[in-house]
């Protein structure tokens, strides 16, 4: 059994573990570029699937993309996770899948990959937020 | 007070996604806590548990075959669990409050939103292992007690039996 003096955690402990994180961030810029490419494998097999046979795929989108979601803002990319985040929600809401969804999916990768390619960390600057703006309009009209 | 020290802590990671496991066990790393086991699943967890005798289990929610929440439940009612008391806090992207919910009847201890930072995570660890909520074992639920605040309750008592509050078996110094 412990003593009861109480526990508490230093600034130098959070500062520590910040630094670590970072130290991770260029093996992180590797790991996001793979899933970019098995997201546009993903993509490009659904392209060639029937609209029946997209759901499967886009299933495993789905998991892709919150693991893509769930990595981003740690390392600082922010704008990652929030495309990714809006790309799950896209991704649940949708049954059906004509030619003109898949575009509004692949907007979202091209936007992962602009941010990522373009090494933008933090919330990004008005033109990210345009680009956020556009990528909500494709998704509300889906198309 | 003193500084949080897990050198002698034991934690179990369980995550599917290997580059995210890395990237726990750095953050652990960093706070002193180099015993950790990894597991891909909630099976995989379990099947760990039988030769690591965790004192806390970080968790993530979407597995397969096995997810965080059926790991859970494993742990605080499976008859064969290693320790039904074990700290558990789940790592998800999902904060919906149905979500949440569903979670918290599962037995989880705390959240942390995904994506994680260096604060979020090294809190929730120190809160489950410096302040263990007391669990509660009531005619349909065991596992930490799910209300957050110490406050009167005022309204229709619903439960049939009165809950009964239960102290995990050790406190973690870490």
């Amino acid at each position: 059994m412990a003593d009861e003096a109480e526990i508490t955690l230093d600034q130098e402990q959070i500062e520590r573990a910040e630094a670590v994180i970072a130290q991770l961030v260029s093996s992180y810029l590797l790991w996001v570029r793979a899933d970019l490419l098995r997201l546009r494998d993903l993509w490009e097999q659904a392209e060639a699937a029937s609209p029946a046979d997209r759901k499967r795929i886009f299933t495993a989108m789905f998991r892709l993309t919150h693991d893509v979601k769930g990595q981003g803002g740690s390392f600082g990319y922010d704008l990652v996770s929030e495309i990714a985040d809006r790309l799950c929600r896209y991704l649940e809401r949708t049954d059906q899948w004509p030619d003109p969804a898949l575009a509004v999916v692949k907007a979202h990768i091209d936007a992962i990959a602009t941010v990522v390619e373009g090494d933008i960390q933090g919330p990004g600057d008005d033109s990210h937020r345009h680009m956020l703006l556009t990528l909500e309009e494709r998704a509300r009209n889906g198309a | 007070m003193k500084s949080f020290d897990g050198s002698r802590l034991k934690v179990l990671v369980v995550e599917d996604n290997a580059n995210f496991r890395q990237l726990i066990r750095t953050v652990l790393g960093a706070l002193g806590i180099t015993q950790v086991v990894e597991a891909s699943d909630g099976q995989d967890g379990l099947d760990r548990l039988k030769d690591f005798s965790a004192d806390l289990a970080l968790v993530d929610w979407k597995m397969e075959p096995m997810d965080g929440l059926a790991f859970a439940q494993k742990i605080r009612h499976g008859p064969g669990s290693p320790n039904p008391f074990l700290p558990i806090i789940l790592l998800t992207g999902y904060v919906e409050g149905a979500l949440m919910a569903e979670a918290r009847d599962a037995g989880i201890n705390e959240f942390v939103q995904k994506p994680i930072s260096a604060r979020s995570i090294v809190s929730h660890i120190v809160a489950a292992v410096s302040e263990p909520r007391p669990f509660v074992r009531s005619d349909d639920y065991f596992g930490p007690d799910r209300r957050r605040k110490r406050q009167p309750f005022s309204g229709e008592e619903r439960r049939i039996q009165a809950p009964v509050l239960l102290l995990p078996p050790r406190r973690l110094e870490g």
